[in-house]
């Protein structure tokens, strides 16, 4: 007889939205979560997504398993996994939950470690999940396989990258056409300043048009840091680079405008953060541009976006009290003329026995020929520990602007915690876009009627 | 006959982990000797940023060790760093490059934070951070510290 003792490390999430439109009572059900097993150096771990509403036929059950092993030199990955490669330039396949994008690689990864000296092989193929404002879509790109090499070398405060990766696509024409991206990648850090620099290459085949293409990129970023300020300055030149939405190249300016995703883009920006004794002020200024000699979409040396800003947070730890202000002034030309002047204040404060968030959010736009007001209020009355109450205004002076079709979005929302958890309910019109309720945020989708939102851990 | 036993444990998840300044933390040699606060944040995530600063006031008063990983991807390193240096934020902050850890921790919404005892135990796991967290977090902190200091006089 044998006994056998398993130790194991079990862990549950779920996040449940229950939604009920007003205007036309249709109901949209979602879930997802993860639930993960590990025991000593093997874990098995997958992400669930249910969905069930008026634009599917039958309920989607979407499950992404993964079987990772693990030593202490080692790593084997089998199943679903996330990859980043030169900060976006040759891979950028990631869990992003803030647009509830979900892009993984369906394969095998196996990581070695030696020393300093880092390595890391995969094969797979790409497969994405993301919620376009009403439905979870998958993409299941099963004519194409991407595979992988990437190293790593870590002296004391420089560290070398390579990358490789080849993309092969079995519906092509030509039989054994296929594309491949490289780059190398060097970070220097010192204690006031850090260096990093990434460059890559691209050639193979255009699956559109069948025609040899050839593509480059370069990301530069410098840091100085220094007790009373920290300047962050960013260049970036992308040319043909973009790889068939398997990389994105890292963004130059704070907007994360990326116009056409690494196509035809150059441009810079400068971020200067200085701290002070309560608080911080941060300054900054980018743009972005189309190249002379590939725009497609831009005309010749169009400028695509420009932006300046400066925000400031102050502290009073005394009476709790935060203040935040900003300013910032966007502008987009080509192909279409958006203008934003955007002044915002948000503060916090406990009162006695209520806690008070309060945000104030004045935006100004000009629209081709059209100018309107808008304005943002939201307050969260925290009433006990564990309840809170929230109250949601957004008001617009027109309605002609591009995508609004109204002028107030009011709700409110009841929050409840419970043990490693909450239970929220909402009622009223939401505008869509980014939503913090109850200490946590959310992109939000256009919304008018009702909505039940459960979290749970165990 | 043969028995097999499964025995739910919850554990310190953590062995070790690269910092932002390429520095590696030892998390078997830090949870042994004080309360270990695991945040995770966004730059996007003004909730996450409110509740950090305030984490960060609170570490120069309470002995506990913090550790801030980053969800931005990689994409965004430089911004990163060039925030936490504009805030002054004394912990240490990770990237969490392919989101690893976000997944291990079952990450579904930001800010997520979890705070660990000295023997590696989850004592709470906090979704979201209001100033009644806040309140909460110092409580949760203090009963530690009495815990720990009588199992030392002990």
């Amino acid at each position: 007889m044998w006994i056998l003792f398993l130790l194991i490390y079990i862990n549950f999430n779920t996040h449940g939205e229950y939604w009920l439109y007003s205007d036309s009572l249709s109901e949209h059900f979602e879930d997802f979560g993860s639930i993960s097993i590990r025991e000593k150096n093997i874990a098995l771990l997958t992400d669930y997504f249910i969905e069930d509403n008026i634009y599917n036929t039958q309920r989607k059950y979407l499950l992404f398993p993964s079987l990772i092993a693990t030593s202490r030199k080692m790593q084997l990955f089998l199943g679903y996994f996330h990859k980043t490669l030169l900060h976006g330039l040759i891979l950028n396949q990631t869990h992003d939950i803030e647009y509830k994008r979900f892009r993984y690689i369906k394969g095998i990864s196996a990581e070695a470690t030696y020393k300093q000296f880092h390595i890391n092989l995969f094969s797979g193929f790409p497969q994405d999940l993301q919620f376009d404002g009403i439905s979870y879509s998958t993409t299941q790109d099963t004519q194409s396989i991407v595979r992988g090499i990437s190293t790593s070398l870590d002296l004391a405060s420089i560290n070398i990258s390579t990358a490789y990766l080849r993309l092969n696509r079995y519906n092509m024409p030509a039989p054994y056409a296929f594309s491949e991206i490289g780059g190398l990648g060097l970070e220097v850090s010192k204690n006031t300043f850090s260096f990093l620099l990434d460059a890559a290459f691209k050639k193979g085949v255009d699956f559109i048009s069948y025609t040899r293409k050839k593509g480059n990129g370069l990301f530069l970023s410098m840091e100085f840091s220094r007790e009373q300020y920290d300047l962050l300055v960013q260049l970036a030149r992308y040319d043909s680079l973009s790889f068939y939405n398997i990389n994105l190249p890292p963004v130059p300016i704070k907007t994360e405008i990326l116009p056409s995703s690494g196509n035809s883009d150059k441009g810079g920006s400068f971020t200067l953060s200085l701290p002070h004794g309560d608080g911080s002020i941060e300054i900054g200024s980018g743009a972005i541009y189309s190249l002379k000699e590939r725009s497609y979409i831009y005309p010749k040396n169009g400028r695509a976006y420009q932006e300046v800003y400066i925000e400031t947070n102050r502290y009073h730890d005394a009476i709790n009290y935060t203040i935040k202000t900003g300013y910032e002034h966007r502008l987009r030309i080509e192909p279409e003329y958006t203008h934003l002047k955007d002044i915002y204040v948000q503060s916090d404060i406990d009162l006695l026995k209520l806690s008070l968030e309060c945000f104030l959010r004045l935006d100004r736009f000009t629209e081709d020929t059209s100018k309107y007001l808008k304005g943002v209020l939201n307050s969260t009355f925290y009433i006990t520990s564990n309840l809170n109450i929230q109250l949601l205004t957004e008001y617009a002076t027109s309605k002609i602007a591009r995508y609004d079709f109204e002028r107030f979005w009011p709700g409110v929302e009841v929050s409840f915690n419970i043990e490693g958890g909450n239970i929220s309910l909402f009622y009223g019109k939401q505008r869509g876009g980014l939503v913090c309720s109850g200490g946590m945020c959310r992109i939000m989708p256009k919304f008018n009627g009702l909505k039940l939102i459960v979290s749970k851990s165990i | 006959m043969h028995l097999l036993f499964f025995i739910v444990i919850s554990t310190f998840p953590l062995k070790t982990i690269t910092t932002i300044d390429h520095n590696i933390i030892d998390f078997d040699t830090i949870y042994t000797q004080k309360p270990v606060y695991i945040s995770f944040w966004a730059l996007w995530c003004s909730q996450c940023i409110k509740e950090l600063d305030k984490i960060n006031t609170l570490q120069d008063s309470m002995n506990f060790f913090v550790i801030a990983i980053n969800e931005d991807g990689k994409r965004k390193k430089a911004r990163v760093r060039n925030f936490t240096k504009g805030h002054k934020w004394r912990f240490s902050v990770a990237l969490d490059e392919s989101q690893k850890l976000m997944r291990e921790f079952g990450i579904l919404a930001l800010p997520s934070s979890f705070l660990y005892d000295t023997k590696g135990h989850l004592v709470k796991r906090f979704t979201g951070f209001s100033s009644k967290d806040e309140k909460n977090f110092i409580k949760l902190l203090d009963s530690l510290y009495v815990d720990t200091l009588s199992t030392n006089l002990h």
